[in-house]
């Protein structure tokens, strides 16, 4: 599976890197944004269709974002593709990971319920 | 031939058969340098710094760059040590990538980076503590604090308050918000009646004289509560009565809060202690006494699975919601963009009394210690001022169809309507920007943007294996 990941310069890209880092099973292409808030539903969808099956996106946390909003904004768009998916009748593509550098589980485990869900979902 | 500095941080870890590769390629000079020369006064066109730390963030590039003059749009960051060390195959790859990727664009910036100092004058609202206008002038700093009504306006970095016989420039706010608390959720006459719902505060002062053997207590925590110490009391209460006393323990919760230091590893203590932890959102909790008006029932939708969950609980403990008093201040940011909440939640991100407004701050405390600190805090921000790029956004002005989207969502208020009345159009204040790009993303008629945000400037790190695991 091909993963895409996209981390805000603040929290997000430090911890993609640390946890890449911490557990090298893993293989995902990472990108750093200034802040989560950037990627609007178009590159996320561009992100998709250059043949990624899965796309990360990892922000602080939502209660401390640098930028307030931006982690929300991100996680407000994802949840809008993801539907968009759906209805067309594909599994949701976009997960979200909200992180800091010393809190890197939570990708860990948002990538786990993500990918087994997928597997259930094919017949 | 184009001159490009390579600046190195940390240990002598240059790739330089690589720089050698690209130096053909392109045809550009890369010159190696470390990281602590002094290099202003060369003519450059691009400045790239190897790193081997994760914390080279926007801010810290732009600081760099300010003390050595450079503009900052011209100072790229690659984390070479990382990625040497987690792509070990391929490192020297997305080396080579990267530098093709950042050299063969040849834009000139017109940005400049400016360090904007606010006048050293403070105002304090709602009212001035003596003690603190000591502290104050210890550090040199003329406080103001007249009486309404007045006007606040902002213009730059700094403050403008008018009234009918003053007209002063403040570089700062500090304010002393007065709290209101109230339950978080609606308590029904006859839940009151059973007086096993309680605020957090009575709830401590009744650890010592009740026994929580195998009951059940809820706490309920509000989104509004804004306090790190109210989640750290409660990850503490909860962990230690489900260790100590085997007490059944919920947590229902908005958000939970983990981001700052050391709350995750309580979260995790309290977890494995047997609390449960359920987010929901509070407005829509039932709470109904038992029959024996010894305990209650509490109904709420888990925001997980939607499931209905309904149970007995013995006590009910809430973080009261705090909302601060109206003193005025709601009504002075006059303008097209109201400035509706300034009472943030305190942020780990962001430093300590700081709110969503650069340069007003927010506190609660009234003892000198505190006072010192905030003193010092307001201090460094006068000092070391604010550090912004100049002209780095441009609105398109005939793109611009005035939906306003913009205005709601920048989260530093740094958007302005500007012009007559039928030829308005968005203008970005740059003093306020933060570079965030929230604005680019958001506009619906792509009108706005920010030199060095768009989506090719962002490099990307290629791995070439495939598969998850």
């Amino acid at each position: 599976m091909r993963i895409a990941s996209v981390g805000c310069d603040r929290q997000g890209f430090p911890a993609l890197l640390r946890f890449l880092e911490t557990f090298p099973e893993y293989r995902m292409d990472v990108t750093a944004v200034p802040c989560l808030g950037t990627v609007h539903e178009s590159m996320m969808l561009h992100i998709l269709e250059d043949g990624y099956q899965l796309l990360l996106l990892a922000g602080c946390p939502l209660d401390s974002c640098f930028n307030q909003k931006g982690s929300e904004f991100a996680f407000r768009k994802a949840q809008r593709v993801n539907a968009l998916l759906t209805e067309a009748g594909i599994p949701k593509r976009v997960a979200c990971a909200f992180v800091t550098a010393d809190k890197i589980g939570e990708i860990k485990r948002v990538l786990e319920s993500i990918v087994s869900g997928q597997k259930g979902e094919e017949p | 031939m184009k001159k490009v500095l390579w600046l190195y941080e940390g240990e002598d870890n240059v790739p330089l058969p690589q720089i050698q590769a690209v130096e053909e390629k392109i045809g550009v000079h890369v010159e190696v340098r470390s990281l602590g020369e002094d290099f202003s006064s060369e003519n450059l066109e691009q400045v790239l710094i190897l790193g081997s730390s994760f914390s080279w963030h926007r801010e810290r590039l732009l600081e760099f760059a300010l003390q050595r003059s450079i503009n900052p749009l011209q100072v790229r960051f690659f984390p070479w040590q990382e990625v040497q060390r987690i792509f070990p195959t391929t490192a020297s790859k997305l080396l080579e990538h990267f530098l093709v990727e950042t050299l063969k664009r040849r834009e000139s910036y017109p940005a400049q980076v400016v360090k904007l100092l606010p006048e050293r004058k403070v105002l304090v609202l709602p009212r001035l503590e003596k003690a603190l206008q000591e502290v104050f002038s210890r550090f040199g700093i003329p406080v103001y604090s007249p009486q309404p009504p007045f006007l606040v306006e902002r213009d730059g970095v700094n403050f403008v308050l008018s009234g009918e016989s003053f007209h002063e420039k403040v570089g700062s706010v500090v304010l002393f918000p007065e709290w209101q608390e109230e339950p978080p959720l609606r308590i029904p006459m006859e839940v009151e009646e059973t007086g096993r719902i309680l605020p957090l505060a009575r709830f401590r002062n009744l650890l010592s004289q009740k026994k929580f053997r195998e009951k059940t207590v809820v706490f309920v925590v509000s989104p509004q509560s804004h306090s790190l110490k109210d989640w750290e009391e409660v990850f503490a209460l909860a962990r230690d009565l489900s260790r100590s006393q085997k007490a059944k323990i919920w947590v229902l919760a908005e958000e939970i809060m983990v981001a700052a230091p050391q709350f995750e590893r309580l979260y995790r203590e309290t977890r494995s202690e047997g609390a449960l932890f359920e987010k929901t959102k509070i407005s829509t909790i039932v709470l109904q006494p038992t029959l024996d008006m010894q305990g209650l029932w509490v109904e709420f939708e888990t925001e997980r699975d939607r499931y209905h969950q309904r149970f007995r609980a013995d006590w009910v403990v809430y973080v009261p919601k705090r909302s601060p008093l109206p003193f005025g201040a709601s009504s002075w940011w006059r303008g097209d963009a109201p400035i509706e909440v300034f009472f943030d939640l305190e942020n780990p991100n962001l430093p300590r009394f700081s709110t969503s407004l650069q340069g007003v701050f927010i506190a609660s405390q009234f003892d000198e210690e505190y006072f010192l600190e905030l003193a010092q805090t307001v201090d460094t921000y006068l000092t070391q001022g604010k550090i912004a790029v100049s002209d780095c956004t441009s609105v398109e002005e005939e793109k611009c169809v005035l939906c306003l989207t913009c205005l709601r969502t920048c989260p530093w208020k740094a958007i302005e309507i500007e012009g007559k009345s039928k030829r308005k159009r968005a203008h970005i204040n740059w003093e306020q920007c933060h570079l965030c790009g929230i604005c680019m993303a958001f506009c619906p008629a792509s009108a706005i943007g920010v030199n060095s945000l768009y989506p090719e400037d962002f490099f990307m790190i290629t791995t070439t294996g495939s598969g998850e695991k």
